[in-house]
């Protein structure tokens, strides 16, 4: 039921055409992916953890509280 | 020649097994409230077989303070310390759809120790094109004061739960949408700071910091990544958070790539905006009748209005095949980070740069 309502608000989101293999090619790009620069994204999400109030669903892991 | 020998062997080694990567990487962090942090990061990752990663690391935070926080609690001269982090996973994949990650992260410092476990499972389906994801996280951590025994310490624990889901929209878009809860359990407010207590117009006194023991986090996120061209591409977010200490948080962000062909060179430009609402029992001046003291008090910043801007420009470029190195790639980036505080009275805001640097290497 739940997936059922998932699908339908994706295809108003995007359409039900398929993006087939051959036409990712933009979309394998680094520029692309959220997780291309783990190093970077874990040095600025420890950074701005330890300075602001909230925290969350950013994809940060891992405990210490580091300096405030 | 013995260091020739070992090399050899390892480089061998990890032939046999299949790809490998090392990444070395450092920040550095300097604020004008006489802040600074430096922390180098080494992380290997080696691919064991088709459906089998194993990746480890070692960080650490080198932080010499003198921030008003620190002068005003109980070291008058600021303080040095290093915080070491390690961290080994597991990333298995038993289907060309599925994957699960497991993870373990101890860190320690002179006042602070905390072993996390992660679980990640991934799982791609309608032709790969809806990825959902579900994150779970424990961390039992310890706090107390630098030179305190460890007995005299406090617990620290925290549950968390991440649903996630990536979508590919069309040929150029992909969006994801994000819901994190977190329920932080123990003793949440610093071993050091004490809070001013005005009873009277002349008499005040200071009593250490006191948190509620229970904080349960929600925060919510919505991304959205489009490729311009096969060289330009956009990137925007927002973050919407709230805390059952009733801060309230909003973060939006965007930013700009440029890519040359076969992304030889990348360059980008990005900026964050912040703001959040102060917690439901900080003040920024506590008054109270003589002898009384507020249950919870905080002379957190932290918990405190405010918002902050951070800016940044990055480079990459990929110098192809190096030495015993199939691939390597170097990164470089700086920001700036404007922060103000208009409920902390000892500190009207803050201005930071921070520069990193890392090189990759895939062999």
């Amino acid at each position: 039921m739940m997936r059922a309502a998932l699908l339908l608000v994706l295809a108003l989101l995007g359409g039900c055409a398929p993006v087939h293999a051959w036409q990712r090619g933009t979309l394998a790009s680094r520029c692309m992916s959220p997780d291309s620069r783990p190093s970077e994204s874990r040095a600025r999400t420890h950074m701005l953890g330890a300075r602001e109030g909230s925290s969350g669903a950013s994809g940060e892991v891992g405990g210490g509280c580091g300096c405030k | 020649m013995r260091l020739q020998v070992t090399l050899a062997l390892l480089l061998g080694a990890s032939t046999a097994f299949g790809d490998s990567r090392a990444t070395a990487f450092v920040s550095a962090y300097s604020d004008d409230d006489n802040l600074t942090v430096v922390s180098p990061e080494l992380s290997l990752r080696q691919e064991l077989s088709d459906r089998v990663d194993v990746d480890a690391a070692y960080e650490a935070d080198i932080i010499s303070a003198a921030s008003v926080d620190v002068m005003t609690a109980a070291s008058p001269h600021g303080y040095s310390e290093v915080r070491h982090g390690l961290s080994a996973g597991a990333t298995w994949k038993p289907e060309r759809e599925i994957t699960f990650a497991l993870r373990y992260m101890p860190s320690w410092e002179t006042d602070y120790s905390s072993h996390a476990l992660s679980l990640r499972t991934a799982y791609e389906w309608l032709e790969r094109r809806l990825e959902e994801r579900l994150d779970a996280r424990v961390s039992f951590d310890r706090v107390g004061r630098a030179g305190e025994p460890e007995s005299q310490w406090h617990d620290l624990h925290l549950v968390s739960l991440g649903p996630s889901l990536s979508y590919v929209l069309d040929r150029w878009t992909v969006a994801n949408l994000s819901y994190e809860v977190q329920a932080q359990s123990g003793f949440q407010q610093s071993a050091y700071r004490f809070v001013p207590i005005r009873w009277s117009g002349t008499t005040t006194v200071s009593v250490p910091e006191e948190h509620p023991r229970w904080r349960v986090r929600h925060a919510f996120a919505l991304g959205v990544r489009r490729a311009l061209s096969r060289h330009w591409f956009l990137s925007g977010g927002y973050r919407l958070y709230r805390d059952s200490w009733g801060v309230t948080s909003h973060t939006a962000d965007a930013g700009i790539q440029h890519a040359t062909e076969r992304e030889r060179v990348i360059v980008g430009f990005d900026a964050r905006g912040y703001y959040q609402g102060e917690a439901d029992f900080y003040e920024e001046r506590y008054a109270r009748a003589p002898g009384t003291f507020p249950t919870f008090r905080s002379r957190d910043k932290m918990l405190s209005e405010s918002w902050s801007v951070l800016a940044g420009l990055r480079g990459e470029i990929g110098l192809g095949p190096l030495g015993f190195a199939e691939d390597v790639r170097v990164a470089v980036r700086s920001d700036v980070y404007d922060q103000h505080f208009l409920t902390f009275e000892p500190l009207e805001g803050r201005r930071a740069f921070i520069f990193q640097l890392g090189a990759s290497a895939e062999y």
